[in-house]
């Protein structure tokens, strides 16, 4: 019973720190595990789970919404903005919604595959991870027509994501250099093209099935690859998925909200194949809970039941968002954002963290005035991870 | 304002920017800012150079111990510290330190230093 309670309360905090731009479900883990001593770990265990799934749903609302991203959303702003600018907000929100949930489902039901596969292949995976992202790279700018300036902005968005990662004057350097190239250019941007969404249409639109079956092949595929290698996350999986097929902005937001949720759902699973924890909420697991087949069972039956309330709670919290979002004027919304995320960064990053927040927000809104997709503004942290892959 | 005008602008603002990071990259640290940062010796590398005032010193047999004081204070630790170097160590109000690393005693952090210079 009292698994059940955690289960909730854990479903309520994922859709307080999916909807609050900044608020991180590791901080709320930590603070949480620190308090509550032993004696109660397996609903703790459940708690944590129920709220990092749960986040995984939600978090999409500020990056749709607001263009404000996570790390994990950052490349779901353009696609996902566009959409809302033209009404269709709540679609593709449901999409990333759908998305999840597919891929929780289809990611639990891969548990006896992944259990055989990843003690097999994780050395061989990780020796050429190197070549792999390269690999990624190049398939993505063979598509493109303007290759140079696509490589260009890559190469800049890696400077900046090495210096920013080895600066030691500012705390979580992620928080400004993801915001600033994602978010707040997008809304700098609308400020200057002075953009308005138009009232949004509360109904889903429908995407082909090759089209789904093309993003949930391409999530599942490279949120495997990504789930139990270190210094890899949601990104940069959303940058190898995406090398695989051509997708519509639809497509992608659909593989970007699989690609979410596999990955914290697989994290907890590379606790025991692996031994090692590869996100917060997996490293707060791992301190509290004896991690062994039947408690890996356990918490995927409380991801799955979980995964199944957070959509319906997220579907309505998006109908409630985008039924009154054109009410608000779209400017102010914009501006109180972008303070807010200056705040924000100095109080969480520090005073300097509004240098990073400068750099990476003109470099997004180059990327986006010469019309190159943001996918390439994921140097950031590809560039730094494949330096670490580095063979030679 | 054109598209055209945009880019170049926010292009430059990114060199500028990015410019000023890596001088910032350059700049020591001090006390007081590894005291804000959440784990106060988290990430440092070796030759990180700390500006701080040494309030305390506590000479043992093979090393030294000291308190460095910038606003907050840090532990630090000199080992192979021969009388000459306590000579300095006690004789100094401002000293620039080199961390060649950390280690953690009880449960705190505490910088190595290797070697102290004087600022005149």
């Amino acid at each position: 019973m009292l698994i059940v309670v955690s289960m909730l309360l854990g479903i309520v905090m994922g859709c307080i720190t999916g909807i609050t731009p900044g608020l991180h479900i590791n901080l709320v883990a930590l603070i949480v595990v620190a308090f509550f001593t032993q004696g109660i770990s397996l609903n703790l265990a459940a708690f944590i789970v129920a709220m990092s799934i749960t986040h995984t749903f939600v978090d999409f609302l500020p990056s749709i919404f607001l263009g404000m991203p996570d790390e994990d959303t950052a490349l779901s702003v353009l696609p996902g903005h566009r959409m809302m600018q033209k009404g269709f907000g709540y679609a593709a929100f449901k999409l990333s919604l759908i998305g999840s949930l597919l891929g929780l489902v289809i990611a639990v039901l891969l548990l006896p595959v992944y259990s055989f596969a990843v003690p097999k292949l994780y050395g061989f995976v990780k020796q050429y991870m190197f070549y792999i992202l390269l690999a990624c790279l190049f398939v993505v700018l063979a598509k493109e027509k303007n290759k140079l300036e696509c490589l260009a902005v890559f190469l800049m968005a890696g400077f900046l994501g090495i210096i920013t990662l080895n600066l030691k004057h500012i705390r979580q350097p992620l928080l400004p250099l993801l915001t600033g190239l994602f978010g707040c250019s997008m809304l700098v941007f609308s400020l200057l093209t002075k953009a308005k969404p138009k009232k949004q249409v509360l109904k889903s639109i429908s995407i082909s099935k090759k089209e789904k079956i093309k993003a949930m092949i391409a999530g599942i595929v490279a949120a495997s690859l990504v789930s139990f290698l270190p210094g890899l996350g949601s990104s940069h999986a959303a940058v190898i998925g995406s090398s695989f097929f051509k997708l519509s902005d639809a497509g992608f937001i659909m593989l970007l909200g699989s690609i979410n949720t596999i990955v914290m759902l697989l994290s907890f699973l590379a606790l025991m194949l692996i031994g090692k924890p590869r996100t917060g909420s997996a490293a707060m697991l791992e301190r509290i809970i004896n991690i062994n087949p039947s408690t890996i069972i356990m918490l995927y039956i409380i991801a799955l039941i979980t995964g199944f309330i957070a959509f319906i709670i997220a579907a309505k919290l998006g109908r409630t968002i985008a039924k009154n979002i054109h009410k608000i004027n779209y400017t102010k919304i914009n501006v109180a954002v972008l303070l807010f995320v200056v705040l924000l960064c100095i109080v969480v990053s520090g005073i300097y963290s509004l240098i990073v927040l400068v750099a990476a927000t003109s470099l997004g809104v180059f990327t986006t005035t010469r019309g190159i997709r943001k996918m390439y503004l994921m140097g950031c942290l590809l560039l730094p991870v494949m330096i670490y892959y580095w063979p030679f | 304002m054109q598209l055209t005008s945009i880019s170049k602008l926010t292009l430059i603002i990114f060199i500028v920017f990015s410019l000023g990071l890596v001088v910032l990259n350059t700049k020591p640290l001090t006390v007081k800012s590894i005291c804000s940062i959440n784990n106060k010796t988290a990430g440092l590398e070796p030759y990180i150079r700390v500006v701080g005032i040494i309030t305390d010193v506590y000479v043992r047999k093979n090393f030294v111990l000291l308190k460095i004081n910038d606003g907050c204070s840090i532990d630090a630790v000199m080992f192979n510290c021969n009388a000459s170097c306590i000579t300095k160590v006690k004789q100094g109000k401002t000293k620039v330190v080199d961390v060649v690393g950390k280690l953690k005693l009880d449960k705190k952090p505490i910088l190595i230093i290797s070697r102290l210079n004087l600022l005149s």
